[in-house]
């Protein structure tokens, strides 16, 4: 069966092309010490240095900080917060989406409504409601931007528990008399993975898009140098030093469009159906 | 009495609105069953009769509306996660003591475990420790012939045929060591040769466990084979009841003898010679069952009372029960020469 | 009003062929799936008549090939790959390989139709059951006359209220009611020939018994003859006069009801007949056949049942088996049967 899935998500260009931005924006962070020049905070005499600069190859800011080890630095704190803040979204998707799922009756009707209006309420704006009020810091815009994230996983793991919580096998455990919480792990969310990687996925991809919007606003964690800040630093000098916007805003792009495709890949692999 | 079910109802909600259930399935109308240690109960009927239902509630999958559930004699029945009314130690016999084998061989299996894992799953459950639970489960497949058990074990679902999942399905329910199984249309999905190897080893399996069935199928030539007892149901009810042979040669029920008379014989020259008794219509919705005895808007010997009247449980004296104003009154059809 | 029903057998244009010579006649028919795994060979020569209002019966397991052969006839697959290689499949004299795609859009729902397993299936949920009923017809006429006609047939299946049921949907009917009306759909325009696969499978024996007795009714009132797939042999006893075998890919035995189930030949039959449970008497269940039916990309050498057959010889390893008469229109393929073909 894992090979089998292998095989339809090698077979999609986009997919794969996504896998490779995925690697490749992953490397950079790992490997950004190694890779950036100098320090991304350290200012120097040459202000809004344009690429090509000796020494600054996408050139520097208002403050002479060199914008390539910026954006190098910065793919740390854009992943950092994407993937714990999907990581949160999914964890509380499955918690909700499975108990409204396997319980069905008066909690799901409950969890329903609460989902609804987490649906409902401007995420971006909520989120700076948040920001301003109780400050800026990576691990509150990890869990703002999760606790904000989680409705997409839970309507998807509610929808697969509701289909299998009548499946035979579940009622083969529940005669073998099995405990909720066992037959809800162990039975039914080993069925229910692919889908929720790729939820998963495409909220890695949402959350990085919604701190850079933070950041951008000023809101991000100032003592962070990430994507979103670099382009609130460059909003005041756009006329002037256009790449001060434009390769942090590159950057984001690649990341955000990396794990789209890469989501879009692993659901067309997930269903085959969709094929025809 | 080893499992017995008393009087047992349910209900489903069918179509809610705003202001509540708009209607209610009577998917079992106060069905009484009882099977004895070792014996094969067969449950037949059609579609909507509630034998299905009847069977998920003796296994505990569902919860009677009403009536109760006893399993050797003490009361079991209430909601699934909900505490037993008398101590845990009938619970937990009860819930290891009855076992369940299900239609769809492929669907009651798990498709992201393998055979050992399915089976450990079952062991553990019956609270076995790990270092025993690999050797149990190869023993259980060998009983079941699946051999060779090494490459069976480390196998998934959907890497076997549907004669090999049925039989791990029996293995599992065989696993807890139950003193019941209830198999819900265990060979219906199963080709003619393989159906047979099953309900072989069903039959094998009940002698060595002294394990007694619920056999529910809609197929009468296998019930008459398997079966020591019949009960007939109709609309959520039992309309007929007694041992094998008594109600498959003098059948008191006219639905009992309609569906004997509409299930086709593999035997040409005796198939020609007999008189068929066709029903009318459909059985009717089990959302609005019809009024008096539920059987008598397609029933050939019904008469004004019936559309009046629920009928009298009639019991003869060998034992045979029936639901009917006029139990006896419609003949088997023609076949049956030498049958006595 | 019964007679009436006849009136729609002049529009399929089927001629009545010479008595004598079978309605339907299928020659060393082969038809392949093309699959990744391999060919499969789901028809593999095989040759079936069925008669002038006959009532013929093939019988098989799930993967002998038995619906695979009744598409060939329709040249319809449900499955991408499949194609009939060689044979030929003469209705009326005429062979139905060599028809262009237009004349064979005329023989399906005119001279020749088919039932399917599940009724609720083949019926279009958002048209009324009258419309799907006149469609087939519609096309050989216009719609007044096949409304006529719809409503004709809907009244032929034994639909109580023809006229209401004609403006119904799908879903407003029973489980044995949508059945009846896809009979109706297949015999508006007197078919000389009906194919049902597998038609009573997915109904209670009560409707079964109900949809057994209109499908011998036709045959008896249109003259429709049936062409049954199933693998019920007590369907088969109790309404084909003509029953085959098939057993992957291939017929293994054929001839009369009445001589086929009562002192079947090949051991396939046998077993099947050992194995085949009854109301009439409380039969021990035997297991006669080891195995199951074997892959049908992947087939066994020589006779394809001898890996499951009780009474192999070295024989039947390496040869296939010809046909072997065996009784008065009783044919077997089966090395037990005879040393030369028949």
């Amino acid at each position: 069966m894992g090979r089998e899935f292998a095989r339809r998500f090698f077979r999609s260009r986009a997919g794969v092309l996504g896998l490779c931005l995925v690697a490749l924006v992953i490397g950079v962070a790992i490997a950004a010490p190694a890779l950036a020049p100098r320090d991304p905070h350290t200012t120097s005499l040459v202000t809004k240095g344009p690429p090509g600069t000796p020494g600054y190859p996408l050139g520097t800011d208002d403050l002479g900080r060199d914008i390539l080890s910026g954006v190098l630095w910065g793919s740390r704190a854009s992943l950092t917060v994407g993937v714990c803040a999907a990581a949160t979204a999914v964890t509380l998707g499955i918690a909700i989406g499975a108990t409204s799922g396997y319980y069905g009756g008066w909690i799901d009707a409950l969890l329903g409504r609460v989902t609804e209006l987490f649906q409902v309420i401007p995420r971006f704006v909520l989120a700076l409601l948040v920001v301003a009020l109780f400050g800026s810091g990576l691990w509150k815009l990890v869990l703002v931007i999760g606790i904000l994230s989680w409705p997409q996983a839970a309507r998807v793991v509610r929808g697969q528990f509701m289909a299998l919580r009548g499946a035979a096998y579940v009622d083969a455990a529940r005669v073998l008399g099995l405990r909720d919480a066992r037959i809800i792990f162990s039975e039914i969310l080993p069925n229910v993975v692919a889908p929720v990687v790729v939820i998963a996925s495409l909220d890695v991809a949402a959350a990085i898009l919604l701190e850079a919007s933070l950041g951008f606003f000023g809101l991000g964690d100032p003592n962070l140098a990430s994507w979103g800040m670099m382009l609130n630093n460059a909003q005041a000098h756009f006329r002037q030093a256009w790449w001060m916007s434009v390769f942090p805003g590159l950057a984001i792009s690649i990341t955000v469009l990396g794990f789209n495709l890469l989501g879009d890949g692993l659901n067309d692999a997930a269903n085959p159906r969709l094929d025809a | 009495m080893i499992l017995e079910g008393i009087g047992l109802s349910k209900r489903f909600p069918w179509g809610r609105s705003l202001t509540g259930v708009r209607a209610w399935v009577r998917a079992l109308e106060g069905a009484t069953l009882q099977v004895a240690e070792g014996e094969t109960l067969a449950l037949v009927g059609e579609s909507g009769s509630g034998k299905t239902t009847a069977g998920r509630i003796l296994a505990g999958i569902e919860v009677p509306t009403a009536g109760q559930v006893l399993f050797r004699g003490r009361h079991v029945a209430g909601s699934m996660g909900a505490a037993p009314r008398t101590g845990g130690a009938s619970r937990r016999d009860y819930r290891l003591g009855v076992q369940m084998v299900f239609q769809e061989s492929q669907a009651s299996l798990n498709p992201r475990k393998t055979v050992g894992q399915t089976l450990d799953v079952a062991l553990a459950a019956r609270g076995m420790a790990p270092a025993r639970r690999r050797e149990a489960a190869a023993r259980l497949l060998a009983e079941v012939g699946m051999e060779p058990v090494g490459t069976f074990l480390a196998r998934f679902p959907h890497q076997l045929s549907g004669g090999q999942r049925q039989r791990v399905n029996v293995a599992r329910a065989l696993s807890t060591e139950p003193a019941v199984i209830i198999a819900d249309e265990p060979v219906s999905a199963l080709d003619l040769s393989v159906r047979a190897q099953i309900l072989v080893l069903m039959e094998r399996l009940q002698k060595q466990h002294r394990v007694a069935y619920l056999f529910i199928s809609h197929d009468l030539a296998v019930v008459r084979s398997v079966a020591q007892r019949v009960a007939v149901m109709y609309l959520g009810r039992i309309v007929e009841e007694g041992r094998t042979e008594q109600v498959f040669a003098t059948p008191l029920h006219p639905y009992t003898v309609a569906l004997l008379s509409a299930t086709p014989i593999p035997d040409p020259r005796r198939a020609r010679l007999r008189s068929r008794i066709i029903l009318p219509g459909d059985v009717p919705s089990p959302v609005s069952p019809p009024p008096g005895c539920p059987f008598h808007p397609r029933c050939p010997v019904a008469a004004e009372i019936c559309g009046r009247e629920f009928p009298p449980l009639l019991e003869t004296g060998e034992g045979q029960k029936a639901l009917c104003h006029f139990a006896g009154t419609l003949a088997p059809g023609a076949s049956a020469p030498g049958r006595g | 009003m019964r007679s009436d029903g006849l009136s729609g057998a002049k529009v399929s244009g089927a001629q009545a062929a010479p008595t004598g010579e079978p309605l339907l006649e299928i020659r060393d028919l082969y038809t392949h799936i093309v699959t990744p795994r391999g060919v499969v060979r789901a028809v593999d020569g095989i040759s079936l008549e069925v008669a002038q209002g006959g009532a013929v019966g093939l019988v098989g397991e799930s993967g002998s090939g038995k619906s695979m052969t009744a598409f060939s006839i329709l040249r319809l697959f449900p499955t991408a790959g499949a194609r009939t290689i060689s044979g030929s499949v003469r209705l009326s004299g005429r062979d139905l390989l060599r028809l262009s795609e237009e004349e064979m859009r005329r023989v399906r729902g005119g001279e020749v139709a088919m039932i399917f397993q599940d009724p609720a299936t083949y019926l279009n949920p958002v048209l009324t059951v009258g419309r799907q009923v006149a469609e087939a017809y519609a096309m050989r006429s216009g719609w007044g006359e096949a409304r006529r006609s719809a409503v004709r047939a809907l009244a032929t299946v034994g639909l109580p209220d023809p006229e209401a049921v004609y403006g119904r949907f799908p879903h407003e009917l029973s489980g044995g009611m949508r059945q009846r009306a896809v009979i109706a759909m297949a015999t508006v325009c007197g078919p000389s020939l009906l194919i049902a696969d597998e038609p009573t499978t997915a109904l209670d024996v009560t409707i079964q018994a109900q949809i057994l007795e209109l499908l011998a009714r036709l045959r008896k009132e249109l003259g429709t003859a049936l062409l049954l797939i199933t693998h019920d042999l007590g369907i088969v006893a109790e309404t084909c006069e003509v029953v085959y075998v098939m057993y992957a890919g291939k017929i293994v035995e054929s001839g009369p009801v009445g001589s086929v189930l009562v002192s079947p030949a090949h051991p396939y039959t046998q077993g099947l007949m050992a194995g085949a449970l009854t109301i009439e008497e409380a039969r021990p269940v035997v297991a006669v056949m080891e195995g199951t039916v074997p892959d049908l990309a992947n087939l066994p050498s020589g006779c394809r049942f001898h890996p499951r057959c009780p009474k192999v010889m070295d024989r039947c390893a390496l040869q296939p088996p010809p046909e072997f008469a065996v009784a008065e229109g009783q044919m077997a393929a089966c090395w037990l049967c005879g040393e030369s073909p028949a």
